[in-house]
């Protein structure tokens, strides 16, 4: 009795597998299999590097399958050796982390799958090319424009800022910090700027409202808040609206600057909440991605250096309107 | 020295107390701004989420069971409760229902799990945590949904100095306080988590308790996701990634025993209030959060050496 249920179980699996696996057979005009992997579904950023994705997928015949890390390197390298024994043409890998991905990198290049990474790079293996943001770059810009806005609202000086920091050892959160400090550091140096708090709120918004709640609560003579990402800037904000402070840039507001422009910073930044935020083009990694992956297969593209840096731009309120279409134009694929 | 120790052994909920008491005080003494109304405002605000989250393990945890799910619950009834208002348009009460109740269903999943399919409580509720956390991912798109109105995120103020969500919470506690501390049910509990086999032997239905328990904590985690979605204004599908490893830390440190039987409330309570504190603390102090797990850790550690005087092994 017991076996035959475990039968009826176990070709149930099998029917359903099969369901699930039949549009993999029926494609007809050779379309090139792409796989995807991004470091967190649920960050409204790789959504938006997937629906870049899914948009240069129907425009260059590929057929994308996109997976979601959860932020765990460990099921990202598991995720990418299952991709590899399904014979994908081409691995889009958003890494989790810069050194534990590299083995699974170096399977890759041993069965002979064109690896190319987006947003994030790894530190060992062959890639084809790296299409992300420059971070550091960016991270300048985004304390520059802050210095700018402390600058025009006539703040008393030292101004103090405080630095929310992403996850600790994420590459992109060590990159911005560096940014951050490139800018900040000299004016600390010279006493123009005091950073009252250095801390981490790990990218999260919950975590982010935490954290300044608490830095809120040892000193309110805060000028400005400098977030590593948005959604730690919008728990930040929360966390001053119920401290009864006010947030914008007026003389005895607090400037938030974020990073990201996820959709609710940049709505912050229209309202005038937020001072700006920096809008890195993740739809265009992802179409660049899949545009380069299925040219490389197709042997239509060589990349042109391995760097290829997307564009980015600081979202304030002069162009907070127009910021969706600045960010989601693809423009040419360098090399093509 | 092993006089205090058996006597902290028989009072379990003297070790939280003494840390809770302690921390307090090197807090003050370390940070200026430790005792400012401000702070203790926000430090009651930030206990309020993980208090309700950790006494629904703490019911669990007394049967002798685990549940691991309860971060990812509370994601899904905030969740739920956010979409319930922002796009269904539901009146504020009802939506804070909805969230409970979504979180109250999770925890009957469970609870039937552990009871009728009988998969023991760690794994049942690691399924739970992975599926919970993906149906919140779902729904919500991986976005946030923000910006209620205010008859939701009245939660998040103050009645006088004291907020309101600590308010909601206390309330929570003490009518857990009476079903725990006053009906057949709590002692059933209690009766279930010191020896199963004998609590069934004399007719105690454990398997109603049990799936009881585990709604009680479903429940529990639903409250405390509305509750940090009013908060934050904002039901965040990241939510709570961890939580469950602080709500048992909070058990435990608050005396709770991990294999059933022992264990309190307001044990609990000052657990959930340890864990809170040491985080401010090194946030007012400005401290790498690096320190944050090491003390962390150092204290449970601290907490399970106190309570481990007597056993006589341990698995």
């Amino acid at each position: 009795m017991k076996g035959r249920v475990n039968l009826v179980v176990l070709s149930g699996f099998v029917a359903l597998i099969l369901a699930l696996s039949t549009h993999d057979s029926l494609s007809a005009a050779q379309p090139v299999r792409v796989w995807l992997s991004v470091a967190d579904i649920a960050n409204p950023f790789f959504v938006t590097l997937a629906d870049g994705g899914k948009a240069a997928a129907a425009r260059f015949n590929v057929q994308l399958t996109v997976v979601g890390a959860n932020n765990d390197p460990v099921k990202q390298s598991n995720d990418m050796d299952t991709a590899i024994a399904q014979k994908f043409s081409a691995l889009l890998l958003n890494p989790t982390d810069v050194k534990a991905l590299v083995p699974a990198v170096e399977r890759a290049n041993r069965a002979g799958i064109p690896v190319l990474t987006v947003d994030r790079d790894v530190a060992g293996g062959r890639r084809v090319a790296f299409i992300g943001t420059d971070n550091v770059r960016a991270a300048e810009q985004a304390a520059r424009t802050l210095v700018g806005f402390l600058r025009r609202s006539g703040k008393a000086r030292p101004w103090k800022v405080v630095l929310l920091e992403g996850i600790p050892g994420a590459s992109s959160a060590i990159e911005r910090e560096r940014g951050f400090k490139r800018v900040l550091n000299p004016l600390v140096r010279e006493g123009t700027v005091q950073i009252v708090a250095d801390l981490t709120a790990n990218f999260a918004r919950d975590q982010g409202e935490r954290v300044m709640s608490d830095v809120l609560s040892r000193t309110k003579q805060i000028d400005a808040v400098l977030a590593a990402n948005d959604l730690m800037a919008l728990g930040a904000l929360r966390a001053i609206e119920l401290a009864g402070l006010r947030a914008g840039s007026a003389r005895d507001a607090i400037l938030i600057v974020g990073f990201d422009a996820i959709d609710e910073a940049v709505e912050m930044v229209r309202q005038g909440k937020f001072a700006a935020t920096v809008a890195q083009a993740p739809y265009v990694m992802g179409y660049w991605g899949v545009e380069a992956a299925a040219r490389f297969v197709r042997g239509q593209w060589k990349p042109p250096r391995f760097f290829l840096s997307t564009p980015v731009v600081v979202v304030t309120r002069e162009n907070a309107a127009r910021v969706t279409e600045l960010v989601k134009r693809p423009g040419r694929l360098p090399g093509t | 020295m092993r006089e205090w120790l058996s006597q902290l052994n028989r009072n379990r909920e003297l070790f939280a107390l003494s840390t809770l008491l302690g921390l307090s005080a090197l807090s003050s003494a370390l940070s200026p701004h430790f005792l400012t109304e401000t702070n203790l405002k926000n430090l009651l605000a930030h206990v309020s989420v993980l208090a309700a989250v950790t006494a629904g393990e703490t019911f669990v945890m007394l049967t002798g069971g685990i549940d691991l799910s309860v971060g990812s619950v509370l994601a899904l009834s905030g969740v739920a409760s956010g979409m319930a208002i922002q796009w269904w348009r539901w009146p504020a009460p009802f939506a804070t229902l909805a969230g409970v109740a979504v979180g109250l269903a999770c925890g009957a999943v469970n609870g039937f799990l552990v009871t009728r399919v009988r998969i023991p409580s760690f794994i049942a509720t690691l399924a739970m945590l992975a599926i919970a956390r993906g149906l919140t991912l779902l729904l919500s798109g991986g976005e946030s949904i923000s910006d209620f109105p205010a008859s939701f995120t009245w939660l998040a103020g103050f009645v006088g100095p004291i907020p309101v969500l600590i308010l909601a919470v206390l309330l929570l506690y003490a009518g857990l306080q009476v079903v725990l501390g006053a009906t057949p049910f709590g002692q059933h509990i209690y009766a279930i988590g010191g020896n199963e086999q004998a609590a069934r032997l004399v007719g105690i239905r454990a398997d109603r308790v049990k799936f009881l328990v585990f709604s009680i904590s479903g429940g529990c985690a639903g409250c405390a996701g509305v509750l940090l979605a009013a908060r934050l204004n904002s039901a965040y599908p990241n939510a709570g990634v961890g939580l469950e490893l602080d709500a048992i830390a909070s058990s435990v440190l608050g005396g709770v025993s991990f294999t059933g039987g022992v264990g309190s409330l307001v044990g609990a309570f000052m657990g959930a209030m340890v864990v809170t504190v040491l985080g401010t603390l090194l946030n007012l102090l400005n401290v790498s959060p690096f320190y944050q797990f090491l003390a962390k850790g150092a204290i449970l550690l601290l907490a399970a050496i106190s309570l481990a005087r007597g056993v006589m092994y341990a698995k």
